[in-house]
């Protein structure tokens, strides 16, 4: 008797659970969540994704869209590599374009969306689609287009100097001399996270030894060394700056947003960083930041260069197709509606150097002299970690951080890179 | 059948029975993976698809990396400066609490910073150990000396491991606590009687009597010193000039940033043999020197 009720109760407890799940089932077919996933973003680029993903659960019913974010760096390191790897990938996620987006591409993480390209086409900047396409197909709708090296300086300070931007090196380093002599420190960077002087000294790289050159060894090119007598002589460029005291002692020690305190109280004159300087740091000011004292040139000409001495370092971003996405349709969907018009020209409005055309607001003195900046040249240097081999561009960040730091020569710190991806040559 | 093996175990070695949870769980957690470790240890990856059986490449290229070597030097000395700073200060508060009224407050007091979050506490020193007008160096410069870069090489482990300190002595101290709590009166009454000091009670009787914790703590500080992630991260950042990177964070990047797991298996497999082989020498310096411990 006793184990007929056991039976009995195993056999009630199996049909409940089978129900349960049977039903569960049903509500997921019926009830469809778009994952969507991007570094963090400003307040009020949130509110403008907020009002999208709004508009396009109205415009799907029983679709759902969810908005997964983590700061920068932990996105681009461990955030997004963990997700995609997760049971529940985001269906639409923001990449920085190049070789990142051709290594998707390759892991079978990146929908190929020329389809959705070639309708949108016209409506973008041609130079937008650089680091987006690999083998004639594209991956990633490019909504931004930044320069990721400017130098940005404290207007006040300039004037009160009596100081003009500088076109050559040999100026430059005049004037961080009149500036250090002043007791304000020079060049200011907060590079705990090790990108902002490796952007800023690896621009050096490719106007020093030239852009294919640079390119090459970046790539890691059969043959390429380091430790080659032009990028120690570019080096040598970013040592001398440290050696003479023109960058704050704590470069590798101080983090990124706390070093932006020091812009304001008057104790650094200028700060290598990209348009993104406007909405995160003088946000109030993103349409015209002169009138937070602020303006930018780019690297002066370096003397005997053998790159191109108007390029400038830049990078488009955008969102990325999941492939593996059980909603193909929805994302290519969201993409469609991320980069139309009426939502670019919001975030234009709020600082983004958007990708589709008409919708920066050429009124503004700034957004003028940034697109004169792009304009101004036919070479684009892509930023060494989100344009080569992550592992690469740690090393280098490494050793550019030391010789700034004058803990090591140029010579021993670009051996030391060499030594470093020695593994990945093969 | 399977009641019937049950019944048969029930009856005769009903123990089994009682260890197989905890077996089962050993193995899905520990055994298990540590085996696929040892597996991945052999492959070549291409981000997250194995695409080379049977490779020792990985075990020869950590013999060369100059990385991984920092790595291990950093661990080492942060360990070495953790046995001090963690239990040695635990050891020391404990002493000094066990023997003063009301010692619930100072235990407290002493406890209370393990109970803050690590970004707390990673946030809070970076203030404390900034560069540009950060409090240490505000004392130092208001007593007419330097700025220093605390968190840059030569400083960068004694910082980190002073922050460990002040999380963990706390803790050790608790430990020793209840150690010398359980030393009986008369004992310490006897040695009063017999003119000893505080401080010889201290190190000719109290110390001796709890030195199987001593070595428990020690065990605690070498095996956690290999753990140290979160202090580092939050305090150092990307640590650019690689002037405090541990073994943790050193396998964070190759797994996940490098997502080479091939080569993050190998240096968790060397790294294990390294746990390994302390473990062992901590209980053969356990059994020569503090053998077995007298009960109260």
């Amino acid at each position: 008797m006793k184990r007929v009720f056991l039976l009995f109760l195993c056999t009630i407890l199996l049909v409940f659970s089978a129900g349960i799940l049977f039903a569960a089932g049903s509500q997921e077919n019926a009830k469809v969540t778009l994952r969507i996933a991007s570094s963090s973003d400003g307040p009020d680029a949130i509110n403008i994704y907020d009002s999208m993903m709004a508009e396009f659960e109205k415009n799907n019913p029983g679709v759902t869209v969810t908005w997964d974010r983590s700061s920068g760096d932990d996105y681009q390191f461990q955030g997004l590599p963990s997700l995609l790897a997760s049971d529940t990938p985001p269906d639409v996620y923001f990449e920085w374009g190049g070789n990142r987006v051709k290594n998707h591409a390759e892991d079978g993480e990146a929908l190929d969306i020329t389809a959705l390209a070639d309708e949108i086409r016209p409506t973008l900047e041609s130079s937008a689609w650089s680091g987006a396409v690999f083998n004639g197909k594209t991956y990633m709708i490019p909504t931004n287009q930044d320069v990721t090296i400017m130098m940005w300086y404290n207007k006040d300070i300039f004037s009160k100097l009596g100081l003009t931007v500088p076109g050559t090196w040999d100026e430059f380093l005049n004037l961080c001399a009149r500036i250090k002599g002043a007791g304000i420190t020079p060049i200011l960077m907060g590079n705990s996270d090790a990108w902002v002087a490796g952007n800023f000294a690896g621009l050096f790289l490719s106007r020093v030894a030239g852009d294919k050159e640079t390119d090459d060894v970046l790539s890691l090119k059969k043959g390429t060394r380091f430790n080659n007598p032009a990028f120690v002589k570019a080096m040598q460029y970013a040592a001398d700056l440290g050696k003479k005291g023109y960058i704050n002692r704590d470069v590798n020690t101080l983090g990124y947003d706390p070093s932006f305190a020091r812009l304001f109280d008057n104790s650094s004159a200028m700060y290598p960083l990209g348009t993104w300087f406007v909405t995160e740091v003088v946000p109030e000011n993103a349409k015209d930041p002169s009138k937070a004292h602020f303006d930018f040139f780019n690297l002066p000409v370096f003397p005997g260069g053998k790159g191109d001495q108007t390029s400038y370092m830049g990078l488009n971003t955008g969102f990325v197709a999941n492939a593996k996405t059980k909603h193909k349709d929805l994302a290519v969907k969201f993409l469609k509606l991320m980069i139309s018009k009426d939502y670019q020209v919001k975030f234009a409005k709020i600082g983004n150097f958007s990708s589709v055309k008409g919708t920066l607001d050429e009124s503004s003195a700034y957004i003028r002299k940034v697109q004169n900046l792009m304009n101004s040249t036919k070479t684009v240097v892509l930023p060494p970690d989100t344009g080569y081999s992550v592992e690469m561009a740690e090393s280098l960040y490494s050793a550019i951080a030391q010789i700034l730091a004058n803990d090591k020569t140029p010579e021993a710190a670009l051996k030391a890179v060499d030594q470093k991806v020695k593994h990945l040559r093969k | 059948m399977f009641y019937g093996v049950i019944n048969m175990i029930a009856k005769k070695n009903s123990y089994i029975l009682f260890a197989l949870p905890a077996v089962l769980l050993f193995l899905i957690i520990v055994v298990i993976p540590l085996l696929f470790t040892v597996v991945f240890s052999f492959t070549e990856w291409r981000r997250f698809n194995i695409i080379k059986f049977g490779t020792f490449e990985h075990y020869i290229r950590s013999l060369s990396d100059p990385v991984l070597g920092k790595a291990f030097i950093h661990n080492f000395l942060y360990i070495l400066f953790t046995i001090f700073l963690e239990s040695g200060t635990g050891l020391l508060l404990a002493g000094i609490v066990i023997h003063l009224k009301r010692s619930i407050i100072y235990r407290s007091l002493f406890f209370s910073p393990i109970i803050l979050p690590s970004i707390v506490v990673g946030v809070l020193w970076r203030q404390i150990y900034a560069y540009h007008a950060g409090l240490l160096n505000s004392i130092l410069t208001g007593l007419g000396g330097k700025d220093i870069d605390w968190l840059s090489y030569p400083f960068t482990m004694i910082s980190v491991s002073i922050v460990s300190g002040w999380l963990f002595a706390g803790f050790f101290m608790t430990i020793f606590y209840a150690g010398l709590a359980r030393i009986p009166d008369s004992i310490i009454e006897s040695a009063k009687l017999d003119g000893a000091s505080a401080s010889g009670i201290f190190l000719k009787i109290e110390l001796p009597l709890i030195k199987n914790l001593i070595m428990l703590a020690l065990l605690i500080v070498t095996t956690g010193g290999f753990k140290g992630f979160d202090l580092f991260q939050i305090l150092l950042r990307r640590d650019p000039l690689e002037s405090g990177i541990v073994l943790p964070v050193f396998l964070v990047r190759t797994f996940f940033e490098n997502q080479d797991i091939g080569y993050g298996s190998a240096v968790s497999m060397l790294l294990t043999l390294v746990v390994i082989a302390i473990i062992i020498v901590i209980n053969f310096i356990n059994k020569i020197f503090v053998g077995r411990v007298e009960e109260f």
